[in-house]
């Protein structure tokens, strides 16, 4: 599954950190295409994969907050 | 804010300004400045500040603007500096509370229990005499020139011999250092007799004992011993008062779901048996509490539903013409309306977590706190920052949890408070968002304490809206600050005739004020 | 986003919702909703936002809240960079490092003739401080203000009886313990 964060809105520190605190559950992979951060999620260890990104965009822009 | 055109607030409107924030409180605009001074405006003028700036033309608001610091003229510098330093560099009393568990036995059984005591006859979670010496020791290495010793437990009457031993050692060291000096026991009181009594009084003891309100909501949480702990207080308060000590027992109790229907019977309770005050805390989810939760747990709703019954009760009581206080609004209208520092552990920025107080446990361990400490018993040791007699006061405070928590609770950086209009009054607490999530920082929203803690303050507000409730509000800050207090957004009625029914009590320390 | 059907999508002007205030609003609604936040792919002006109750929460006028938090959130930004200028001010006061350093070394030792001298000079700098502030302030412009309400109030209304001069106010907090713990009493005294 593929999820991609706009670099206006987003800093990339903020989504690393989200893909290394949610790591244990999928394996992220971040890739920096100028304008946007892609993050392609694989193996996802729960069973909604919807449900489990939805949840990695929050916690995403919950990082955003201390930025 | 509904009806603010976006388009014409401009960042220049607040240049001389002292920074703010705002939140909408029952048809007004409360503004809170960084350092804590409040004004309420009108819902228009307030449109009218973020769309036009200051309004210079307006002579009545302009007045409100500098009489409450929300400029920073050449006039208000002065208020402003001295709020300030008092908020972020108010050196005074660095670790002065010092909570010891003298030991984690207890003869009762209460549900809520958040000590996760053992039971009476399990003597290996005594402290020993030689423990007891070093965590006075330790004690001492604090720089605070007020120092508070809390017996806390497990119930401390039951290891009675320790307990004497450590305020007899702690006065012995205190003639070559020379603090200020004083002890609070937190118990039960169900075990206090005549030679325990004896030495409380000529100890001047400050005596706190549990009490959750009439005996079938006592009972339910806390066992078949209502009757008792009424006697005894009665006992106990009756020779505090005939030997003039100066601060006499308090009572404390915890709000359950067995209290809920009950806020005014509570009240009418402490105020049958003497007291003038009443302090309205939530159960914390740490210890056993969690484990009988069901039987009760309350959802933050219901405890500000019974928060604001009891405000509202106690008001009443007030505006008939008797003096009686809520200890949490004190602290946070004392803040407010006298701008001063009440030192409420759990209402700080960095909160009381080492700064403001240590837990030392039967064995002589160390822990930033209490909660941090009651979560040591539940077998994390995370802030757990030292041992008694192998660590330095400076390891102590050193020590990366104590860090990490001061860190964790420094309001000002944290996401979501740094903008709250509520920041100047308010605390986060780690250790208990630790314990309910697994993380030091959590976003704030998902807390129970800032649930709580913000529906309080918008109760308070309300309330401080009504006249003859900021009057009453006012004498009680008075009362607390000691100094006649003058709040501008309030209405002091002229006589002062309420004031010959206040009672000589003193508060008592054991509820975490430092 | 997998929507239940009951999400709603919102756009904002970035010219007057900066993104900084569309993540600082979208922060309160993430324990109850699913949160989305990007440019429009066909007008950079726009902020889309999508949000989606979580299973078991109802929020009723999800959209109406969530624009009044992004009003509000956009007003404490624009507040707090307005401010950010007195703001520094008054840090640079409280802050001062010297000071700090001078609080922290005197916090358990006696306080000796050097660092008594030490403490004067403090108070110089502090005079300073406030003495450049001051300096600072001559220079507004204060072209807004028809009515010369930036003329010290003094000049127009008389002095305010309950105001300190700062000197004074920084005697008195060191009177009462404020600026060095438990050690300036002596010092103002003597
Ligand atoms: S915890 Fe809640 S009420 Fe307190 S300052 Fe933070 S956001 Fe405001
Ligand atoms: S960590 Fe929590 S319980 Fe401990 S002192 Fe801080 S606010 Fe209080």
């Amino acid at each position: 599954m593929k999820v991609d964060f706009d670099k206006r809105i987003y800093k990339l520190s903020a989504v690393k950190e989200a893909v290394k605190d949610y790591g244990g559950f999928a394996d992220f992979t971040i890739s920096d295409t100028g304008r946007k951060i892609d993050v392609s999620v694989e193996n996802i260890d729960y069973s909604d994969h919807e449900n489990f990104i939805d949840e990695f965009c929050n916690y995403v822009i919950y990082k955003m907050g201390g930025k | 804010m509904n009806g603010i055109a976006i388009k014409k607030v401009k960042q220049k409107h607040f240049e001389k300004m002292v920074p703010f924030s705002f939140r909408k409180i029952g048809g007004y605009v409360l503004i809170v400045n960084e350092y804590g001074n409040y004004l309420f405006l009108e819902e228009p003028d307030f449109k009218d500040l973020v769309e036009n700036g200051l309004p210079y033309g307006n002579r009545r608001l302009m007045e409100d603007f500098q009489k409450h610091n929300m400029i920073f003229t050449k006039e208000t510098r002065a208020g402003v500096v001295d709020k300030a330093l008092k908020r972020f560099r108010d050196p005074a009393h660095i670790t002065n509370l010092h909570i010891i568990i003298a030991t984690l036995r207890c003869n009762l059984k209460c549900l809520y229990c958040q000590a996760n005591s053992v039971p009476g006859s399990t003597h290996g979670t005594d402290m020993s005499i030689e423990t007891a010496e070093k965590v006075v020791d330790t004690i001492f290495q604090a720089p605070s020139e007020v120092l508070s010793i809390e017996f806390q437990g497990g119930e401390p009457l039951l290891n009675w011999e320790v307990v004497k031993h450590i305020i007899k050692y702690a006065k012995e060291v205190n003639k070559v250092k020379n603090r200020s000096i004083s002890f609070n026991i937190v118990s039960n009181h169900t075990l206090i007799d005549d030679e325990k009594l004896d030495f409380l009084v000529e100890n001047e003891v400050v005596m706190c004992m549990s009490l959750d309100g009439p005996d079938y909501v006592h009972n339910k949480n806390r066992g078949d011993n209502h009757a008792l702990v009424v006697k005894n207080y009665r006992k106990v308060f009756d020779r505090y008062v005939n030997e003039g000590l100066e601060r006499l027992p308090a009572l404390i109790g915890t709000v359950t779901k067995h209290s809920l229907p009950y806020a005014r019977e509570i009240v009418d309770e402490y105020r049958s048996l003497g007291s003038n005050s009443i302090f309205v805390r939530p159960p914390t989810t740490l210890g056993v509490a969690q484990k009988n939760w069901e039987k009760i747990g309350i959802t933050t709703d219901e405890f500000l539903e019974f928060y604001a019954e009891i405000i509202d009760y106690v008001l009443e009581i007030n505006h008939g013409g008797t003096y009686f206080t809520e200890t949490f609004a004190i602290y946070i209208l004392s803040k407010a309306i006298a701008g001063h520092e009440p030192g409420y552990v759990d209402l700080k920025s960095p909160c009381g977590a080492a700064l403001g107080q240590l837990a030392y446990n039967y064995n002589g361990d160390v822990y930033t706190c209490d909660e941090a400490r009651m979560l040591g018993h539940l077998g994390d040791d995370t802030f757990k920052i030292g041992t008694c007699g192998e660590s330095t006061y400076t390891d102590l405070i050193m020590h990366k949890a104590t860090k990490a928590v001061c860190l964790a609770s420094t309001i000002e950086s944290t996401p979501g408070c740094s903008m709250c209009v509520y920041k100047p009054y308010c605390g986060i607490c780690p250790v208990q968002n630790y314990h309910e999530s697994g993380e030091l920082s959590p976003n704030v929203f998902t807390t129970r304490r800032h649930k709580i803690n913000e529906g309080i303050m918008d109760i308070l507000f309300e309330r401080l809206l009504i006249p003859e409730n900021s009057a009453v509000f006012l004498k009680w800050i008075e009362d607390y600050v000691g100094k006649r207090v003058q709040d501008d957004n309030a209405v002091i009625p002229d006589n002062g005739s309420e004031r010959d029914n206040v009672p000589e009590e003193k508060e008592c320390e054991c509820e975490k004020s430092n | 986003m997998k929507n239940g059907g009951n999400g709603v999508e919102m756009h904002f002007s970035t010219k007057l919702f900066p993104a900084e205030a569309i993540l600082g609003a979208c922060h309160k609604f993430l324990a109850k909703c699913y949160v989305r936040v990007d440019y429009d792919e066909s007008d950079a002006r726009k902020i889309i936002v999508q949000l989606k109750p979580k299973d078991g929460e109802t929020i009723d006028n999800l959209e109406s809240e969530f624009r009044d938090e992004a009003l509000d959130y956009s007003v404490k930004l624009k507040i707090l960079k307005g401010t950010s200028r007195v703001r520094d001010q008054i840090f640079h006061i409280v802050f001062n490092p010297e000071r700090i350093s001078l609080a922290s070394d005197n916090l358990q030792t006696e306080l000796d003739t050097e660092s008594r001298a030490e403490v004067f000079k403090l108070n110089d700098k502090m005079e300073k401080l406030l003495a450049d502030i001051e300096e600072e302030e001559e220079s507004f412009d204060y072209e807004d203000d028809p009515l010369g309400i930036a003329t010290p109030w003094e000049e127009k209304y008389g002095q305010p009886d309950n105001i300190l001069d700062p000197r004074q106010q920084i005697e008195d907090q060191a009177k009462k313990g404020l600026v060095i713990p438990t050690l300036n009493g002596e010092v103002v005294e003597s």
